[in-house]
């Protein structure tokens, strides 16, 4: 019999038409994508709230009681609390936490109506976008501990991180650029309407005291617009100029300069109207640049270091008694507890319990490994089995897993490349003086009265708004594209460096192989129902990660009680169900003859001393993986680096070029750093963590975009992982349309000298060129990248 | 023609009150979340007449759906 707990993709859910994911919630015939959904769907059955809140059975409720109070207990310590509140005082606190397992507005309706769960909450309000919950209470009646194990029990843990400052700073930066364009927008409308006699006619109805007049609201309009919002160019271009590397913020300072100086000029002296429109119009238009490339995922999290994977604190052993001590007050010596599935936080020695230790998240090795009493263990291993006392003998940041990831980020991640826009501006700034000087000798020659003139009008034109425009507008709109298809970029300007990347190199475990999708099938006579609940029975009791494998693929409705159980670490177990002998467990254990299959892992039964057949667990490589590989492989240099042995090694030679077996995350990070071609890394845990930094573009794969993914430049979903060669290709197109865009805006450049040398730019000409060429080059941009990123789908 | 000195006060006024509106809004954080509030203005009051402040706690078998 074949069990199927796979869903397929097209499963929808029954509240919100969703298509559900692997992890999806089936209740009786139902199926829902997420427990916001069910609830929500229970709601509408006509049942009152209650009902979700206690939908667990009894005994479930108070295991999963447990675990949370262990998992939030660090709440109840003080100083942490200080940290995580927003706002308290005697009576009410506010937090904020973040909930990953937001999902759809059915989430949002229950969490929204937390009040009526909890009579101490009064307010909750969920940021959707951000995946965030804001919650007001009386914690007078529940304390900040039990608003966690709450929000957990209904299936939204909250992700807790004490050091999560960045997060108020990057708001910040946001909320500053929108105000500057605000009042960019402001002053380039007023403006406008203050120049508007001068497009028309210099006479037109005007008095010099009208005159006068405007040229000093303009003049007004001038000052926010050159010390406000165009501030951050000049602050920009002082820096680029102070190192010597000349990029695109250089000419654009200069023009805004000579813009202001020669307005000012002008309006002081009453020789004019100045050009204080194009000058709002430019800020105004590079800000919006700005500002669309800026927009980033929110809700993702590309930072990430080892810390935001472990536990903010761990169960602590002090004098017999045990208490919540905070990750980093940890030090050698101390005795902490690891229940089954935590993390062990820091190097040491165990001093008591058995031990099967699962370091794939550290090595990418899959197998676990056995322990016992006065072995050493190491940070990052998590803990597969029953309860575990360690003694640490290192703090966590010395411990030897650890450290990997500690190292430094080298100076300027990202920067070996000079961006195409930034290696033109510093011809292009050269041209711009050059001919500056040129029409100043020329005018000196021949006419030396409108020398002034028409050298400011040429650093006045030449101010390469359209071109400054192509870049954020052509990465901006390329990111949303691959957003949708399911590549998140941390920031636009990592489009570029993909197209120049020549080599991949690709983590095996968890990024060719799919992690969760291990097809599990069984394998003999087919198991009746009765026996199906017998054999969930007994392997609910073991921690070992076949057994939890194998238990996913039956679908037993009940557990029954099992008497005289026995488990042998690393063979198997036994119990007795309803009289009948069950065995789980190897074949040595069962009795019968041993196996080996590349690839898979298997799971014998046994009941009532008869051999009934196994569970064969195989890890699947992804749907594509192998399509997306022979696609890449004629146009990249190939490298695989896995931390597993070389069993797969025949499988796989064929694609790559250069395979490397049994690498530890050290070796990986070295192996990067030894490849002098522009690379790309793509792999998945916190093994991969230091090649992905190293590699001049770290691509992480994940399950669930929200939830995991080591620090890097991008985060794929799994999904889209066939998408590679075709993303690939997209970097190139879109580098190809910067370029078209880029001899564009230089045309507009030469249009507009030609009126400047010859001393005839006009405020008028300004105002039409500047707005014209910005927005022909910023349309251009974004249809063509719109267009180039249909052949994505 | 003086009238126009009073015209463009207007105006300027005008357009500052709506940029001071703007900062306002988004000092206050009305900008920080442009789509939670679309959903939330959908959600049915009258759902939560009948649903209790504190559940009973006895009942905790799956409800067979």
């Amino acid at each position: 019999m074949t069990n199927e707990t796979k869903i397929d993709q097209k499963v929808l859910c029954r509240h919100c038409g969703d298509p559900c994911d692997d992890e999806s919630i089936h209740i009786a015939d139902h199926i829902f994508c997420c427990y916001g959904c069910r609830a929500v769907s229970e709601l509408l059955d006509g049942t009152n709230l209650s009902t979700y809140y206690q939908e667990t059975s009894e005994q479930n409720k108070s295991i999963s009681d447990l675990k949370s109070e262990r998992k939030f207990g660090f709440l109840a310590d003080e100083k942490v609390q200080e940290q995580v509140l927003k706002y308290h005082d005697d009576e009410l606190s506010v937090v904020k936490f973040d909930l990953p397992g937001i999902h759809c507005s059915s989430c949002i309706f229950l969490l929204e109506h937390l009040p009526k769960l909890e009579g101490a909450i009064i307010r909750s309000e969920v940021n959707f976008i951000r995946k965030e919950i804001t919650i007001t209470f009386h914690h007078k009646e529940k304390s900040l501990k039990d608003i966690a194990i709450l929000l957990a029990q209904l299936g939204y843990p909250p992700e807790i991180n004490l050091n999560s400052s960045d997060q108020t700073k990057r708001r910040l930066s946001k909320n500053q650029i929108g105000t500057k364009i605000a009042v960019a927008g402001f002053c380039f409308g007023n403006a406008m309407l203050m120049s508007m006699p001068e497009y028309l006619d210099t006479n037109f109805l005007l008095t010099a005291r009208f005159k006068e007049l405007f040229g000093w609201i303009s003049l007004g309009m001038a000052l926010p617009i050159v010390f406000y919002s165009g501030r951050d160019y000049f602050v920009s271009a002082w820096k680029s100029l102070m190192f010597g590397n000349i990029h695109i913020d250089v000419p654009v300072a200069l023009g805004i300069a000579t813009l202001f100086g020669r307005s000012v000029f002008e309006i002081l002296t009453q020789t004019g109207g100045g050009y204080v429109d194009s000058l709002a119009g430019l800020v105004f238009f590079l800000l919006i640049g700005k500002w669309y490339q800026s927009k980033t995922y929110q809700a993702l999290s590309f930072e990430r270091d080892y810390k935001s994977y472990f536990p903010v604190s761990v169960i602590c052993l002090n004098e017999g008694k045990e208490g919540n001590v905070l990750l980093k007050d940890l030090k050698a010596g101390d005795v902490v507890i690891i229940h089954n599935d935590e993390l062990i936080p820091a190097d040491g020695e165990i001093v008591d319990g058995n031990a099967i230790i699962d370091y794939s998240f550290v090595t990418g090795e899959s197998a676990p490994v056995e322990k016992s009493l006065g072995d050493r263990v190491f940070g990052g291993g998590r803990q597969k089995g029953s309860q575990l006392t360690v003694r640490l003998d290192q703090s966590v940041n010395n411990s030897e897993l650890t450290q990997l990831w500690n190292q430094e980020e080298k100076e300027g991640d990202g920067k070996n490349f000079k961006s195409l826009i930034d290696q033109i501006s510093k011809y292009f700034t050269a041209a711009v003086i050059l001919i500056a000087i040129g029409t100043g000798i020329y005018w000196q020659v021949t006419d030396p009265s409108i020398i002034w003139n028409s050298v400011t009008a040429v650093l006045i034109v030449a101010c390469p708004c359209a071109l400054a425009l192509t870049l954020p507008f052509a990465h901006g709109h390329a990111m949303r594209i691959l957003g949708e298809n399911g590549l998140y970029l941390k920031n636009a300007g990592v489009i570029e460096t993909l197209s120049k990347v020549k080599s991949i190199i690709f983590d095996k475990t968890g990024t060719l192989t799919s992690n969760e999708s291990e097809q599990v099938t069984f394998v003999g006579e087919a198991l009746n129902e009765g026996e199906q609940v017998q054999i969930a029975s007994i392997l609910t009791n073991s921690a070992h990660p076949l057994s939890r494998l194998a238990l996913e693929a039956i679908q037993a409705t009940e557990k029954k009680p099992v008497s005289e159980y026995e488990e042998v670490l690393g063979k198997g177990m036994r119990g007795n169900i309803d009289g009948v002998e069950i065995k789980a467990g190897s074949a040595e254990w069962i009795g019968v003859e041993t196996v080996e299959v590349m690839n898979e892992s298997r799971v014998y039964i046994q009941i009532d001393a008869q051999f009934r057949g196994y569970f064969a667990c195989q890890s699947a490589y992804r749907k594509g993986a192998m399509d997306m590989l022979n696609n890449v492989r004629s146009q990249f240099s190939m490298h695989l680096l896995s931390g597993d042995n070389d069993s797969e090694r025949k499988h796989l030679e064929p694609y790559f070029k250069h395979l490397s077996f049994n690498q530890k995350p050290m070796d990986k990070r070295a192996y990067l750093e030894n490849i002098y071609e522009p690379s790309l890394m793509i792999g998945d845990g916190l093994n991969d963590a230091g090649a992905l930094q190293v590699a001049d573009v770290g691509i992480a794969v994940s399950e669930d975009i929200h939830r995991f993914s080591p620090a890097c430049d991008s985060i794929i979903s799994s999904k889209s992982l066939s998408k590679i060669p075709s993303i690939m290709n997209f970097s190139k197109g879109v580098r190809t349309i910067i370029i078209l865009a880029m001899i564009i805006s230089l045309l507009y450049n030469v249009v507009g000298l030609s009126f400047a040398m010859a001393g005839q730019l006009t405020p008028l000409v300004s105002a039409i060129l500047m707005p014209i060429s910005s927005i022909s080059v910023v349309g251009f941009v974004t249809l063509m990248v719109a267009w180039r990123g249909r052949l994505l789908r | 023609m003086s009238v126009i000195i009073l015209l463009i006060g207007c105006s300027l006024a005008v357009a500052l009150l709506f940029l001071g509106a703007y900062l306002w809004a988004a000092r206050s954080g009305q900008y920080d979340d442009d789509y939670t509030p679309s959903i939330r203005m959908l959600f049915d009051d009258e759902l939560n007449q009948d649903s209790c402040q504190t559940p009973p706690k006895t009942s905790r078998k799956e409800r067979p759906a």
